[in-house]
């Protein structure tokens, strides 16, 4: 084979990558969207520790309910430890919310609102799809907060 | 090198502004390199998608708040590898990241080899063919390489690789790659050759 410059070469590299491992147009649209879904008026409680990356593989027994994940988000005072329960495709949720009265508390995926119910500090929803979601909190006092965004 | 990045830091301006175009600009523009991180760490194309989209969903998060606008790029490149790791560690299957030390690892021939598409062109075929025969480092670096030639230095850097390696490695890459196409290089595994 003859000697061929290294532009040619990274000239068919790209062409057989684009060929062998295109990226999907899905991944474009999606990524389009993600722009709508900036919460401007929202407070961000960051994720602070993730039960998935811990050493056994991220599972810990919950009062014998199954193995649940456990996702923690905090922003100043306020918490927001997340429970998640997989059923198949499928995660139940429970959230804790501390540091703050909470009005109100959703569930929210890139193209849905899961409302949850609501009792004390803990609100949970059934029958999230697998993906990514966020929890959205309305406080008592008008304030809005949101977690980062998680796959779960 | 500098209008680049001027440009994507302009569009991320007008994206914090509330610009949906500016920031399909920006998709569009890089989209296509962090997919080739995220399969560069062997990803399946699911889990690939998925990465790209995290990055893009923490970029949304921190629009307001991104510290150095010209160097987007490296920080786009560096939450993607954060999550291609999230991923990784969670199926046990850590040991297919490269080599955090620079150092080209070795081959692995165990790995499958990506779920590729038809190839119809035989020249291409066998282009791909080296090419997967590279280590999990060549193979990132020629992937970084190819998809933004220009920010090659800032993604390198993001991707842990020290400075001082970055030519030269890249350059080796390339040679390795030559060598697998011109047949005088590894023919069934078992070698003792020394790594570029």
């Amino acid at each position: 084979m003859t000697q061929i410059g290294d532009e040619e070469l990274f000239a068919q590299l790209r062409t057989v990558l684009d060929e062998a491992d295109p990226m999907p147009e899905a991944v474009l649209v999606s990524a389009r969207a993600a722009f709508a879904l900036r919460s401007l008026d929202a407070e961000l409680a960051e994720l602070v520790r993730d039960s998935a990356e811990e050493e056994r593989g991220g599972l810990i027994a919950v009062r014998g309910e199954g193995d649940a994940r456990l996702i923690s988000f905090e922003t100043g005072a306020v918490a927001v430890e997340l429970q998640v329960t997989e059923r198949g495709l499928l995660r139940d949720l429970v959230a804790q919310i501390s540091g703050v009265e909470v009005g109100s508390a959703e569930v929210e995926t890139p193209t849905s609102l899961y409302p949850t119910v609501l009792e004390e500090t803990l609100a949970s929803v059934d029958g999230v799809p697998a993906g990514h979601l966020r929890i959205r909190v309305h406080t008592a006092q008008g304030r809005d907060l949101v977690t980062s965004w998680v796959r779960v | 090198m500098t209008d680049t990045f001027g440009a994507t830091a302009v569009l991320l301006a007008q994206a914090v502004a509330g610009d949906q175009r500016a920031w399909d600009a920006l998709v569009e523009q890089h989209s296509r390199l962090l997919w080739a991180v995220a399969r560069s760490y062997r990803l399946d194309q699911a889990d690939a998608a998925d990465v790209v989209q995290t990055a893009w969903l923490r970029l949304v998060e921190h629009l307001d708040r991104i510290e150095d606008p010209s160097r987007l790029v490296g920080w786009l490149v560096t939450t993607t590898r954060r999550e291609c790791l999230r991923v990784l560690r969670r199926s046990g299957r850590e040991r297919l990241v490269p080599s955090d030390e620079g150092a080209l690892d070795v081959v692995d021939e165990s790995i499958e080899p990506l779920d590729a598409g038809l190839i119809l062109d035989e020249r291409n075929a066998e282009l791909w063919r080296a090419f997967s025969r590279l280590s999990l480092r060549c193979q990132q670096l020629l992937r970084i390489a190819v998809a933004d030639p220009k920010a090659y230095d800032e993604v390198s850097t993001a991707l842990g690789m020290p400075i001082g390696s970055i030519g030269p490695t890249r350059g080796r890459c390339l040679a390795r790659l030559r060598t697998l196409l011109d047949g005088t290089g590894l023919a069934n595994g078992g070698d003792t050759e020394a790594r570029p």
